[in-house]
């Protein structure tokens, strides 16, 4: 807020970073000293209160009718900056997944426990990816791009698509293990596994290729038939089961909101 | 079955997913209204009768399980960041980490996201503490990994092959992951509950996790966990809210269908225009 | 124990030696099977034919290395029929791997079939996912100040063929290739009010979430994921990596369904075997 007012439009970068820096320090304390100043019997009460407000802005923002012109009501300027608000608040945790991450890795290499050779894994792979990437941004060449898209794509879009590969391999112990006929409806199910897994594959096509293209004997052709379990029973479970789950969450956002939700950390001592 | 085709209409400037229209307001009123309703009678000391759900039944049977072979326990909180899937997985978290406090079994809680990281750590502190033994309480066993999906999915299968997990509960936001978490779980020869949200992930958790919760049993898990009785009423609500929706939904399928078959009968129904969305 | 009784146990690295034998081998060796056009990849095959030529089509990526397999076919087979109908288009990125593959991949079929980077095409570059909702509100309203700057740095209002390209009603179809949810949020924010078409590319296993919309005419039509680039390209009379890996598909499927079926066989056994004595 301070640098919007003190730093001029086309001030350099870092002292623009500086601004945000000092905004963060100088709210933040404020913030915690009143919280601090706050009597402990009334924290809670104030904790209820601003979830309150917080939720009020956008229920009645949602609630409110738009001006058709416009598409917007009187709050929707304001749902902006809270949105905003909100990410700056979770920016400040950012820093803990970090420290959390040096702590352990740290502590492993510094006791030298077991497995601390994965632990220096960590902290070469961490460095040399900022370190390239840094490099990349503030001094680029060929030799900063060549090192970074080696990094990148090289390594870790590389790991990435192996580990989504690994899918693929359990999929099958996963099928192979669990799919026994010990009901009626386990070889129902079975038989559409089946029925699905043919039809979403060209063999199956080809299977059922004899049949005609049109009339009766074209619903009989396995991409017909996958198609139509697709689009039929199971579309009808998934919309079951997602009006199930869009209820539940909303009576979870409500209990939420209204700060009637118990257990966890909603009912901690502040 | 392809899809239709644009129907050409004037685009409209209020959108009813950003505002509210008179037949969202209106049924968003009533959903909320059953739902309030019920918590405030819980409230008041109703009994309210809930169904078994063996899936939540079988978290105490994988702690003691846990316990009994003096191997830990793994808690995953998903994927996403702190939202309502996170919010109910940490409550479930609570639960689990409660009991394992109780009986000093070791739980390791590795997430995906910095912000479920602080609070998935104070929860643990917490139950540890009020357990009478805040001693015990590791703060390493809690680790944040990484927010890239198959990072956090390695870091995982990582832990559940090193530390030789004896149960490992998976409740959040899992996408593709699901599957490498589960069936590694399955191969060191941990026994599994899982429950997510998301729905293309649930055939992969019911094929390889022992119990599977799905849909909105999800929801329910804190209620079911902790009997409180705020919890338990919003969930008497829930279903309520859901038996007016299907009243909805068939009175729209009959109308419909009469409508089809005696379209002059639309004329009959042109003071509901204004609710149209 | 019968050798009908091992089959229920047969070791997993076996299976998996299998599998990587019968995904190997039709690439190798080509496999080629018919291939039958779904009606939903026709669909989306229709809506791009229909793009009207003072409109941009707008092709958004969600995906990162680990979908590539799936979703990289998808779309260069969709960059390629745009750039055989002489439909312009802008690829826009959420995701920083997908931003770069997409690039890629684009520029290399550009050059390949002779069109200009510019003129033809454009790529707006990669905005983080955190910035989807509020992009997708404004870009309605100003396209250009919503994307600000493409892949290369240069301001849109500067690309030839970004002129005229003001709103909303300027984006003649838009094409969604992603591994997540997101197609919810383009149907919320963009087709609910502005009706402007969609089709959908998501990865097999989360095809199911876009049956509802194709029934409801909410897309136009849908790529299920590897195969509907295969039958894509069978539209487009080319043979791709998508038509080369559906043998794949087809060879690992059988695998599946054959342990699936040994499996039942030793399972059936044991269980007359316990029968019987």
């Amino acid at each position: 807020m301070f640098t919007g007012w003190l730093i001029k439009p086309g001030a350099p970068q870092w002292l623009w970073a500086l601004g945000v820096l000092g905004d963060f320090l100088i709210f933040g304390s404020a913030l915690f000293l009143l919280l601090q100043l706050v009597p402990v019997r009334y924290r809670k009460a104030l904790v209820v209160i601003i979830t309150f407000l917080a939720g009020l802005i956008y229920s009645v923002e949602f609630f409110v009718p738009a001006d058709p012109k416009t598409g917007k009501n009187f709050l929707t300027g304001l749902i902006e900056q809270v949105a905003d608000a909100t990410n700056v608040v979770y920016a400040f945790a950012l820093g803990l997944g970090i420290y959390s991450l040096f702590r352990f890795h740290g502590r492993n290499l510094a006791r030298k426990r077991s497995g601390w050779h994965n632990s220096s894994a960590f902290f070469i792979a961490f460095f040399a990816m900022m370190l390239a990437g840094f490099w990349h941004d503030l001094r680029p060449s060929a030799m900063s791009r060549n090192t970074y898209n080696m990094l990148f794509d090289g390594i870790v879009a590389a790991l990435g698509a192996t580990m989504f590969s690994i899918v693929g391999f359990f999929i099958v112990s996963a099928a192979y293990r669990a799919f026994r006929i010990r009901s009626a409806e386990a070889t129902l199910m079975l038989t559409a596994a089946f029925i699905v897994m043919l039809g979403q594959v060209p063999i199956g096509a080809y299977i059922t290729s004899s049949l005609p293209t049109a009339g009766l004997g074209s619903l009989f052709k396995l991409e017909n038939v996958s198609y139509w379990i697709l689009n039929e029973p199971n579309m009808a479970a998934w919309r079951a089961i997602a009006f199930g789950i869009e209820v539940g969450a909303l009576a979870m956002a409500l209990r939420t909101w209204l700060s009637l939700e118990r257990g966890s950390f909603f009912e901690r001592e502040l | 079955m392809s899809g239709m085709r644009a129907s050409g209409r004037k685009a409209e400037k209020v959108n009813p997913m950003i505002h509210a229209n008179w037949t969202v307001t209106i049924l968003e009123a009533v959903l909320v209204f059953l739902i309030l309703y019920k918590i405030f009678s819980a409230r008041r000391g109703k009994e309210l009768y809930i169904r078994k759900i063996p899936g939540l039944n079988a978290i105490d049977e994988a702690v003691g399980r846990a316990t009994e072979m003096g191997r830990p326990m793994l808690f995953s909180p998903g994927l996403s960041g702190l939202g309502l899937p996170t919010l109910q997985a940490l409550a479930i978290l609570k639960h689990i980490t409660s009991a394992a406090a109780k009986y000093r079994t070791r739980i390791i809680v590795p997430t995906a996201d910095s912000v479920v990281y602080t609070i998935a750590e104070e929860i643990s502190k917490d139950a540890y503490s009020a357990q009478g033994v805040p001693e015990h309480f590791n703060p390493e066993d809690v680790r944040f990994l990484s927010d890239d999906q198959f990072a956090y999915a390695s870091g995982v299968v990582g832990i559940l092959n090193r530390e030789n997990v004896a149960s490992n509960f998976m409740f959040g936001n899992f996408f593709a992951e699901s599957l490498i978490l589960a069936e590694t779980g399955h191969q060191v020869g941990a026994i599994q509950v899982a429950g997510t949200p998301q729905i293309t992930q649930i055939p992969f958790f019911i094929t390889a996790a022992d119990y599977t919760i799905i849909g909105d049993e999800f929801y329910a898990a804190s209620a079911y966990l902790s009997r409180e009785p705020t919890l338990l009423g919003s969930l008497v609500g829930q279903d309520y809210a859901k038996a007016a929706l299907i009243l909805i939904m068939a009175a729209g399928i009959v109308t419909a269908t009469l409508l089809a078959i005696h379209p002059a009968w639309a004329a009959w129904l042109d003071w509901l225009k204004w609710l149209k969305p | 124990m019968s050798v009908f009784e091992k089959l229920q146990h047969i070791d997993r690295r076996v299976t998996y030696l299998l599998l990587v034998a019968v995904i190997a081998a039709p690439l190798i060796w080509r496999l080629r099977l018919p291939i039958v056009v779904s009606p939903a990849v026709r669909g989306a095959y229709d809506a791009v034919e229909s793009i009207p030529d003072d409109k941009i089509a707008v092709i958004s990526i969600f995906w990162a290395s680990g979908t590539i397999a799936e979703n990289q076919p998808q779309t260069e087979a969709l960059v390629r029929h745009m750039f055989l109908r002489d439909k312009k288009f802008a690829i826009l990125a959420f995701d920083p791997q997908g931003n770069k593959f997409s690039y890629d991949s684009a520029a290399r079929i550009s050059k390949e079939m002779g069109k200009e980077y510019g003129k033809d095409w454009v790529h707006w570059g990669y905005r983080p996912s955190a910035n989807f909702v509020p992009l997708l509100q404004a870009l309605p309203h100003d396209v250009q100040g919503a994307i600000g700057k493409d892949y290369r740095g240069t301001p849109v209002a500067e690309i030839p063929m970004m002129q005229g390209i003001e709103k909303i009603d300027d984006i003649g179809l838009i094409a969604e290739v992603t591994p997540s949810q997101t197609l919810e949020v383009w149907i919320a924010f963009i087709y609910g009010p502005y009706r402007t078409p969609l089709i959908y590319a998501p990865t097999a296993v989360m095809a199911p979430e876009g049956f509802n919309p194709l029934d409801a005419g909410q897309i136009e039509g849908m790529l299920i994921g590897l195969k509907g680039a295969a039958e894509y390209e069978h539209l487009l009379n080319r043979q791709d990596f998508a038509t080369r890996a559906a043998g794949a598909l087809s060879t690992s499927h059988i695998l599946i369904i054959a342990l699936i079926v040994a499996g039942n066989i030793g399972y059936i056994s044991s269980r007359r075997r316990r029968l019987q004595s």
